[in-house]
């Protein structure tokens, strides 16, 4: 017995369609690589005056299985393949997400303070805080009066 | 087998299309695997950012809807420099015609990732036998 499975799209579905694939196209643009494959994952970058924040789109993963590592101005964020969901007798009718794993390096405005950086993951978003380092952070300098 | 059918001007249920919420967020598809065995068939959906508590799965009139919404945000103090992704939620609903056992449905979300896994109904075979008078 063959369990169909079609795809229905509701009211705005060619709209939402042409968003995810302006989306993808942008994304393979910048990154290149296909987002929704996840071997180069997404990225968004937060700012404020002491920090970075570096947000990464790995659903799927385990914390566990993701590396990151920082040289200077350069984080490194890398994952193996995942196990594989397809078992023995099962037919695939749809494969968009690859099981391959991710690297991405990211270059960063400035140099980090590895030792004050640090990562946390939730649902499937990976962020690390990337602080600067003190060489790198604005300095003032006083003025001498000179008479 | 599947088809992929695309019905536009079609009044909907979903939630997220009704939501009364004035600030409409974003919806995107998820991309999706399908999988199929004799007694199963199972659906794996990527949506970052979604929590067990807040996905949503129906299943109306052969129709199943599966919804996602997100809470994750631009952090407080923090101003968006670089984005390759968009904050929203996810819709992606599918029209199932075979029966499915809805007490065995399984719904697992994990890391980001739901894995859906739907049982067929067995159908009731019976040779009928054809008598001569």
């Amino acid at each position: 017995m063959l369990l169909n499975v079609i795809e229905k799209n509701g009211f705005g579905g060619i709209w939402n369609e042409l968003d995810r694939i302006h989306d993808e196209l942008s994304n393979s643009f910048f990154s290149g690589g296909i987002s929704r494959d996840f071997n180069n994952p997404p990225v968004s970058l937060y700012t404020n005056k002491e920090e970075l924040i570096l947000s990464a789109l790995v659903p799927g993963y385990s914390p566990e299985s993701i590396e990151i590592s920082i040289l200077e101005n350069t984080v490194e964020i890398k994952a193996e393949r995942r196990p594989e969901e397809i078992k023995e007798g099962m037919e695939v009718h749809r494969q968009e997400i690859t099981n391959r794993g991710f690297k991405r390096v990211i270059e960063l405005p400035y140099r980090v303070d590895s030792n004050k950086a640090s990562a946390s993951f939730k649902n499937g978003i990976l962020s690390i805080s990337l602080p600067k380092s003190e060489a790198d952070k604005p300095r003032k300098i006083n003025i001498v009066q000179e008479n | 087998m599947i088809t992929e059918k695309q019905a536009v001007n079609e009044t909907s249920n979903s939630a997220i299309e009704k939501k009364e919420n004035p600030v409409r967020n974003r919806v995107f598809t998820p991309p999706v695997n399908v999988y199929e065995t004799n007694e199963e068939t199972i659906l794996v959906v990527d949506m970052p950012g979604v929590d067990e508590k807040s996905v949503s799965i129906t299943y109306e009139k052969d129709i199943l809807t599966i919804e996602g919404y997100t809470s994750a945000k631009t952090p407080d103090g923090y101003q968006l420099s670089y984005s390759e992704f968009k904050q929203g939620d996810y819709v992606r609903k599918f029209t199932i015609n075979k029966s499915i056992d809805l007490d065995k449905t399984k719904a697992v979300m994990k890391n980001g990732r739901l894995t859906l896994t739907l049982t067929k109904v067995k159908p009731n075979y019976k040779k009928i036998e054809v008598l001569s008078e």
